[in-house]
C-alpha cells in the first residue's frame, strides 16, 4: 500500500514497485521485487538503453523519458523485478526510494530489511542455522512430524 | 472524489441486471462509510417493510469502511439485512481479512444485493467489469473448495472470495460469509440470506486502486499511527499470542463467560497458550494490519492429524472454549475449522450450543431430544455432530438451526412446559449473543444492552489503572479528563457509566464506519483513537476534519440506527439484560440491580438527548443534521 501512494499518490497495490504472491491456503506469502542485480538482464535487453544504475543507491532505475513501453525488461528479469502500470502503461520498478525503503518502514515483523549485501548473507546464514536448530529440537520432541 | 471510491454497484439477481450509480458526496461525508452508509440505506430503502429474511424483496448492502483501501488500520467491510434471520430485526456484521479492500480497490464503496436468482449463481466484480456467473456446480460445496474452484475458473490466484457454506445453502440461522477461509462474519445470520439469494460467492479483483487526497500528509499520518501503535504493550500481545491472551487475561479478571454463564471454575484457558505454540505455522494479518493477530495452524498429533486452518478469534475462543466446559484444544481447532467449512457463525452457534448443554445439566432436555446425542459439558463429540446437523439440517439440527427460540419454543410445547422456563436460560442482546461476562462491570453491560449494532460491547475495566489524563491511551484529553472526574475506572459503580458508554459507542461507530479494526483502537486500550483518525481522514479525505466532528458522525450513525430500531417496535423495553443476570450472581458476588441499571440508563437517554423511551429527540435528530428523520419521527412509528 505505502508503495504505490509513495510513488504514484494513489493507495493501489497494482502499481506498487513490491508483489507479494501468497497461497493463502498454505500460509505462505512470498515478496516480490527487484533484486538491483550485478549485471541486470533488463538492462542488457533493453533495446533505447532506457535502465540505468543510480550512483548513490546502486539501485537500478528507468528514465521514463526514454522508455518506449516494449516490456521486454519484464520478460527478461528472472525475478518478477519490473512491472507494467496497467493505467500509465509505463515500467514500474523499485527505486529504493533514495535509499530508504518505505516498504521496509512499514513492515512490523521486519519480514523486510533493507542492509548491505555483506550483512544480508550473515543474516540469512544465520536464520538457516536456527532453522535448522529448531528443526532438529522438533525431531526430539515432537517426533509425529517427521515421516518414516 | 477522494479517499472513497465513489462507485455504488446495484446488482439485481432476479433478473440479472448491473447497474451502477455515483456515490453522493453530502452523504459520504455524513455517514462516512461501511456502517453509517448501511445503516442510513436502510433507512432510506424503508427496511422495516421487509416481510421476512428469505423473501425476494429482502436485500443485502455490503459497504467497505470510508477509510479501507485507504489505511494500513482499516480493513473491515459491513454487511447488513434488513430482517436476520437469527433475530428478525435488521442485522449489521462485520469481516476483516482481504476482501473489504480489493472490492474498494476494484471502485466500489456500497454493493446492493437485489431479487433472487432462478439458479445458483456467484458474482464476479473485475474492477468495472462485473458479471453474474453460473453457480450450479459449486451447490453444496464447502467454503474452502468454493475459493479454490473459483479461482480455478477466473485465472486469478490473488482475486479475492467471500463465500456461503453449506449452512447458507440449506437456510441456517446462523450461516455466515466467509472469506477465503479465514474470516467470517458475526451472528446474524446473513449467510442464510444471500443462500435464499442462490447467490453462492462474491469474488473480487481490484486494480483500480483509491485516489487520495494529499498523499505525503497520509503517508506522514499513516507513519506516526504506525509508530504509536507498534510501541503500545497490547499491541505486542496480540502479536505475539494473537486473541489467546485476552482469554487468559479475561479469565484472570472475571469477564469470561463459562458453562454458559455460570461462571464456575474451568482450565482451558491456561491452556490456551500451550495450544497455540504447539500448532502454530505463522502469523497472518488483514490488510496493511500491523497487528498480524491471526494464526495459521496444522495439526500433527491423531485424531486429527493434518488439519489446518486459521481465523481464531475471541469471540470463537470465548464461547467455544469455556462457555462450553473444557475442550481440549485440538478439539478447539478442528471445530474452528469445521465452523468455517460449513459457513457457520461461531459465536452465534456456541451460544445456541451451550444453551443446550446448560438445558441438559438441569435435566430439562433428554437423549430423545437430541437423537441420541449426550449434552455433557465439554463434550467434544456432541458439538461437533451438532455442527454437521445444523449445517445440513439433518435430524434436531432441522429445528435447531432456525435459532435457539424457536428450538426453545418447540420443546417447551413438547414437554409441557412453560417456553420462559427455556428461555431463560439464554444470555442475548436482541437475539445476538454477547461475548463477556458483564455482571461485574456495569458500564459494560449498559454498552452491550443499549448498543445498536453486533457485537455489543465495552469495557471500561481498561482504564483500571489511569490516575493521570495521559494514562486513558487513545482519548482526546478533554475526554480522558472527564472520564477521570467521574471515576469510572471502577467496574462495581453504576454512576458516570453512560457518560462513557455514548462515547464509546460514537467512537465505535466511526470506527466501524471507517473499517478500522477495533483492536488497533481506544475501545480496546490501544493508541488508534479519534485524533489519529481525523488526521487521516482529511488526508484522505482532502476534508478538513477534527475528532469532534468525526465523534458527531458517530452519534448521528447511533441515532439512525436506533431509529431503526424503533421502526421495527423497540424501544426502551428491549434496553434491559436478560433476567438472568438481574437475579443470578455470578460466584464473585456481582450482578446487575435493575433499580440502579433503571437509573443508568435514564442518564444514557439524558446524555443521547433521547426521550424517556430510548426513542430519539426531534431536536437532537435536527442537531446532527438528520431532518428528515425528525420529520418522519413527527408523524409517529
Amino acid at each position: 500500500m505505502v508503495c504505490s501512494l509513495h510513488h504514484e499518490g494513489v493507495v493501489n497495490p497494482a502499481k506498487s514497485r513490491i508483489r507479494v504472491v501468497g497461497w493463502e491456503e498454505e500460509g505462505v506469502y512470498v515478496p516480490l521485487s527487484c533484486q538491483q542485480c550485478d549485471e541486470p538482464f533488463c538492462e542488457k535487453v533493453c533495446p533505447v538503453k532506457a535502465t540505468y544504475r543510480d550512483e548513490k543507491t546502486r539501485a537500478m532505475l528507468v528514465n521514463h523519458d526514454l522508455c518506449i513501453g516494449c516490456r521486454s525488461c519484464i520478460m527478461a528479469c528472472p525475478f518478477e523485478g519490473p512491472a507494467l502500470d496497467p493505467e500509465a502503461k509505463k515500467i514500474l520498478k523499485c527505486d529504493l526510494c533514495g535509499g530508504e525503503p518505505r516498504c521496509v518502514a512499514f513492515c512490523p515483523t521486519s519480514a523486510l530489511k533493507y542492509l548491505q549485501p555483506t550483512s544480508a548473507m550473515l543474516e540469512k546464514k544465520n536464520s538457516a542455522f536456527l532453522r535448522r536448530i529448531r528443526m532438529l529440537r522438533v525431531k526430539l520432541t515432537k517426533p509425529l512430524l517427521v515421516k518414516g | 472524489m477522494w479517499g472513497w471510491a465513489g462507485k455504488i454497484l446495484k446488482v439485481d439477481l432476479g433478473h440479472g441486471k448491473i447497474s451502477m450509480e455515483p456515490l453522493s458526496k453530502p452523504f459520504a461525508r455524513a455517514f462516512l462509510g461501511g456502517r453509517g452508509f448501511n445503516a442510513k440505506f436502510l433507512y432510506e430503502a424503508k427496511a422495516w417493510r421487509v416481510s421476512s429474511p428469505y423473501s425476494p424483496e429482502n436485500f443485502v448492502v455490503i459497504s467497505p469502511g470510508g477509510l479501507v483501501g485507504a489505511s494500513p488500520s482499516a480493513s473491515r467491510t459491513i454487511i447488513s439485512s434488513p430482517r436476520s434471520p437469527a433475530n428478525s430485526l435488521f442485522g449489521s456484521e462485520s469481516i476483516g481479512s482481504h476482501w473489504g479492500s480489493e472490492l474498494k480497490w476494484a471502485g466500489y464503496d456500497m454493493v446492493i444485493l437485489y431479487g433472487k436468482a432462478s439458479k445458483p449463481v456467484y458474482l464476479q466484480i473485475e474492477d468495472g467489469d462485473v458479471k453474474i456467473r453460473d453457480a450450479s456446480h459449486l451447490k453444496g460445496k464447502k467454503v474452502r473448495e468454493v475459493a479454490e474452484i473459483l479461482r480455478e475458473e477466473v485465472g486469478d490466484s490473488k482475486a479475492k472470495v467471500l463465500a456461503v457454506g453449506p449452512a447458507g445453502e440449506n437456510l441456517v440461522a446462523s450461516a455466515s460469509l466467509v472469506s477465503g477461509f479465514r474470516r467470517s462474519t458475526g451472528g446474524c445470520g446473513i449467510g442464510s440470506v444471500l443462500g435464499s439469494k442462490n447467490l453462492k460467492a462474491i469474488i473480487v479483483r481490484g486494480s483500480v486502486g483509491v485516489k487520495v487526497a494529499k498523499p505525503d500528509e497520509l503517508e506522514r499520518a499513516w507513519e506516526e499511527a504506525y509508530h504509536k501503535l507498534l510501541e503500545s504493550p497490547l499491541s505486542k500481545l496480540w502479536s505475539a499470542y494473537g486473541p489467546t491472551w485476552l482469554v487468559k487475561a479475561f479469565k484472570e479478571n472475571g469477564s469470561l463467560p463459562t458453562y454458559n454463564w455460570q461462571q464456575l471454575p474451568l482450565t482451558t484457558p491456561e491452556r490456551i497458550h500451550f495450544l497455540l505454540e504447539k500448532y502454530w505455522l505463522k502469523s497472518v494479518a488483514c490488510t496493511g494490519c500491523a497487528l498480524h493477530c491471526d494464526r495459521y495452524y496444522l495439526v500433527w498429533e491423531e485424531p486429527f492429524k493434518g488439519l489446518r486452518g486459521a481465523g481464531i478469534d475471541y469471540d470463537f475462543l470465548s464461547l467455544f472454549t469455556s462457555n462450553m466446559g473444557d475442550l481440549k484444544p485440538r478439539e478447539i481447532l478442528y471445530i474452528n475449522s469445521l465452523l468455517s467449512e460449513l459457513g457457520l457463525d461461531a459465536a452465534q452457534t456456541a451460544n445456541w450450543i451451550s444453551v443446550m448443554m446448560h438445558w441438559w445439566q438441569d435435566g430439562l432436555i433428554c437423549e430423545e431430544d437430541t437423537d441420541g446425542l449426550r449434552f455433557e459439558w465439554g463434550n467434544f463429540e456432541a458439538v461437533a455432530e451438532t455442527l454437521r446437523r445444523i449445517a445440513y439440517r439433518e435430524g434436531f439440527g432441522n429445528l435447531l438451526a432456525e435459532g435457539i427460540f424457536r428450538f426453545a419454543e418447540k420443546l417447551a410445547e413438547r414437554k409441557g412446559l412453560p417456553a420462559e422456563k427455556l428461555k431463560r436460560y439464554i444470555i442475548h442482546s436482541r437475539g445476538l449473543p454477547i461475548l463477556w461476562e458483564v455482571r461485574h462491570e456495569k458500564g459494560a453491560a449498559l454498552a452491550c444492552f443499549t448498543s445498536t449494532f453486533n457485537p455489543p460491547s465495552l469495557n471500561t475495566e481498561l482504564w483500571l489503572q489511569c490516575k493521570t489524563p495521559e494514562d486513558f491511551i487513545g482519548l482526546p484529553r478533554e475526554v480522558a479528563e472527564e472520564f477521570l472526574k467521574l471515576k469510572l475506572q471502577l467496574p462495581g459503580r453504576y454512576e458516570g457509566k453512560a457518560a462513557a458508554a455514548v462515547f464509546l459507542e460514537d467512537c465505535c461507530a466511526v470506527y466501524d464506519a471507517l473499517g478500522v479494526c477495533r483492536n488497533h483502537t481506544a475501545w480496546a486500550g490501544q493508541p488508534l483513537g479519534l485524533e489519529e483518525l481525523a488526521k487521516e481522514f482529511s488526508a484522505a479525505m482532502g476534508i478538513e476534519c477534527g475528532w469532534m466532528e468525526l465523534k458527531k458522525a458517530g452519534e448521528r450513525i447511533c441515532n439512525v440506527e436506533r431509529i431503526l430500531l424503533a421502526k421495527y417496535g423497540f424501544d426502551r423495553m428491549n434496553d434491559y439484560p436478560p433476567p438472568r443476570l438481574l437475579e443470578e450472581k455470578t460466584p464473585r458476588g456481582a450482578l446487575l440491580e435493575k433499580a440502579k441499571y433503571d437509573a443508568m440508563l435514564e442518564e444514557y437517554y439524558e446524555r443521547r438527548g433521547w426521550g424517556k423511551n430510548g426513542i430519539p429527540a426531534e431536536g437532537k435528530l435536527r442537531e446532527l443534521g438528520l431532518n428528515e428523520l425528525a420529520e418522519d419521527l413527527k408523524g409517529g412509528r
